[in-house]
């Protein structure tokens, strides 16, 4: 993609000094710049993010470095890396006189609730994707109605999944009792709670997936199926063997999509739950870190579980873009 | 891609091949799965507290004719509506302009970036997509801050609060807004962008040939090409023939002779098959209403596109060259 664009950008600077009108141009004054005549179109989202989202992300660093505390305003002049340690290690901080339990908790929730919710959505989302694949009828309708679920937001998935969990009239545990097991607590249960959590995102999210990889299914060319079904390979070979690897980006950004969706998803938690309170079984860092800045006042705390909250979305996503911009697809 | 349907040898039901039953089984079982929550509680809002067992939840109110699932009514929207009321219209307040502001800017920034070509706006763009990814908890604690502590925002409105409509509680609203608009940029820009890579180069090519402004070129061209392609970028009308021509010069265009002519570069990309149609050939832009898109993209996720970052669109015609 690169290597037309400047073969024509070089092309189209050698002729600049005659125009076609038989004219000429004056060399390029900083003002004629591309970049600069563009700029009022994208210098004021720019500035807006930079301020909203760089800018903030830049002030939580410096902010996790202090002692802010309770009411008042941060004091910049003594910045350590405290927070950091009482994360990872607990113990108690300066600026309190309680003992701050370690994060390792609620990282080690994140991850499970991250890697299952994803690997079962992206599992899901295929089979759902190579069933709608098989010139069914009614494609647009199955479509429509497994995506469906992505247009609610995590509030309303919470309150409909937290009424399909209840224990007397929920239709979990009365599909339950009609298979012969008992009623049985989920949403308070600490065995149970990570699990229907991690469920009702995969209910939200796996048709997600299905689109995903319907467009990487739509992507490979008629003629790799005929060519496994002339071989001979069996419908389970030729997916398992021909499809499936052609379909490793439309893996990969679904992957990264949803990974970040998980480590998003406070809000679910929250309306779950009620609050900040999840219980330690499902407290993710998300919950932990808005527990520790706005219901216990640990500011500073906060912003270094935020800080370490963005680190991981940051590992995830920095290689998915740098390959994006490798391959030119950004 | 593969039917069985009818091959020799394979169990049948009712004239169907087993194979399909049971496909067709699979994905209506699924179809259950999804929608059965929201149609349990559509179903229970509907009921009248005072009769509802939670016996059939899935069921409609249908008492006197099945026993157990309630009676109809609509007490429990009632309630909601007047619980929710105030809810309902700050979510418009807020909602309405942060969307608008969110796609205009993020229109925008697609079109800086995309359409007009220069060094280093892939560098600005990576930054613009990694905001989608970010979590908002990472950034919550400093916007606390800067919200309550670094604007006045909440001093403004005071006074203000004598104005019919406004009350004072009005300035958080605002500055959600204002905040909700820079983090509904980069998926806006995302999208924009997207539909602005398969638009064709031709109409603005020739635009800039015309020595048309970069604001001309967004107000005249990108503007309308995008409101039909944001909605579907597959066209079942033909365009008008290619041989048409206009019957204004266009030397004699008003942007010819408002803004200073220059031609700069258009990124340009012969291999990305590009074709959007006005029914106009490329040189009579300024006559162009609207234009759409002719690269079918097999699906459009309603979400979006952010798996288009994955799957390049194809083919399509070129409509000046036959």
């Amino acid at each position: 993609m690169r290597n037309p664009l400047t073969v024509l950008k070089r092309r189209l600077s050698e002729h600049r000094e005659v125009r076609t009108d038989g004219g000429t141009t004056s060399a390029g004054s900083i003002l004629d710049r591309d970049s600069v005549r563009s700029a009022p179109f994208w210098l004021p989202p720019f500035l807006l993010i930079g301020l909203f989202i760089y800018g903030a992300i830049a002030w939580n660093i410096v902010l996790s470095l202090t002692d802010f505390q309770g009411l008042g305003s941060p004091d910049y002049s003594a910045l350590d890396f405290e927070n950091y340690v009482v994360a990872f290690f607990g113990g108690t901080p300066s600026w309190s006189e309680l003992t701050v339990s370690p994060i390792w908790n609620s990282a080690w929730n994140t991850v499970v609730l991250m890697v299952s919710f994803s690997v079962v959505c992206l599992a899901l989302g295929l089979v759902l994707a190579i069933l709608v694949d098989q010139e069914i009828r009614f494609e647009n309708t199955f479509r429509t109605i497994y995506l469906l679920p992505m247009s609610l937001s995590f509030v309303v998935t919470a309150k409909f999944w937290l009424y399909m969990y209840n224990v007397e009239t929920g239709l979990v545990n009365l599909f339950l009792g009609a298979v012969g097991v008992g009623p049985v607590e989920i949403v308070q249960n600490p065995d149970l709670k990570l699990a229907a959590v991690a469920f009702a995102l995969i209910w939200q999210f796996s048709g997600y997936a299905m689109i995903v990889y319907l467009a990487g299914l739509r992507a490979i060319p008629t003629s790799h199926f005929e060519a496994a079904r002339v071989d001979g390979a069996s419908t389970l070979r030729m997916y398992w063997r021909v499809i499936i690897p052609q379909l490793r980006t439309a893996t990969v950004s679904a992957l990264v999509v949803l990974t970040v969706f998980s480590l998003k998803a406070f809000d679910f938690l929250f309306s779950m739950y009620g609050g900040y309170q999840p219980g330690p079984s499902a407290d993710i860092l998300a919950t932990r870190m808005v527990r520790e800045a706005y219901s216990n006042g640990n500011w500073a705390y906060g912003s270094a579980i935020a800080v370490i909250l963005f680190i991981m979305a940051l590992a995830i996503v920095t290689p998915y873009i740098y390959s994006q911009y490798k391959r030119g697809e950004l | 891609m593969s039917t069985e349907t009818g091959r020799v040898g394979e169990w049948s039901l009712f004239g169907h091949s087993l194979r399909r039953v049971v496909l067709y089984g699979i994905l209506a079982g699924m179809g259950v799965f999804y929608l059965i929550p929201i149609e349990t509680g559509i179903m229970t809002s509907i009921i009248n507290p005072a009769s509802y067992t939670g016996s059939f939840p899935y069921l409609p109110p249908l008492e006197p004719l099945v026993p157990g699932t309630g009676t109809f009514s609509l007490e429990p929207w009632q309630g909601a509506i007047d619980g929710l009321g105030q809810g309902l219209v700050n979510s418009v307040i807020l909602v309405v302009p942060a969307t608008i502001f969110s796609g205009l800017l993020g229109s925008m920034a697609a079109f800086g970036l995309t359409t007009i070509s220069w060094r280093g706006q892939i560098g600005i763009y990576i930054l613009f997509v990694a905001g989608i990814f970010i979590p908002y908890q990472a950034v919550l604690v400093p916007l606390t801050q800067f919200w309550y502590n670094v604007v006045p925002l909440q001093a403004v409105f005071e006074p203000l609060a004598v104005l019919p409509f406004v009350q004072e509680y009005h300035w958080k609203l605002v500055a959600l807004i204002i905040t909700h608009t820079a983090y509904g940029l980069p998926i806006c820009t995302l999208l924009f962008r997207a539909h602005y890579k398969k638009l064709s180069d031709e109409m603005v090519e020739a635009a800039q040939l015309d020595g048309a402004s970069v604001a001309t070129i967004y107000r005249r061209i990108i503007l309308r090409c995008r409101s039909r392609c944001s909605r579907s970028c597959s066209s079942t009308s033909s365009p008008r023939s290619g041989t048409t021509c206009c019957s204004r010069s266009p030397s004699s265009s008003s942007a010819m002779q408002r803004s200073s002519p220059r031609i700069w570069s258009v990124s340009a990309s012969p291999s990305r098959g590009r074709t959007s149609r006005c029914g106009w050939p490329p040189h009579c832009w300024l006559r162009c209403r609207r234009c759409w898109c002719t690269s079918s993209s097999a699906i459009s996720s309603p979400r979006g596109s952010l798996h288009s970052m994955t799957t390049d669109s194809t083919g399509g015609t070129h409509p000046w060259q036959n």
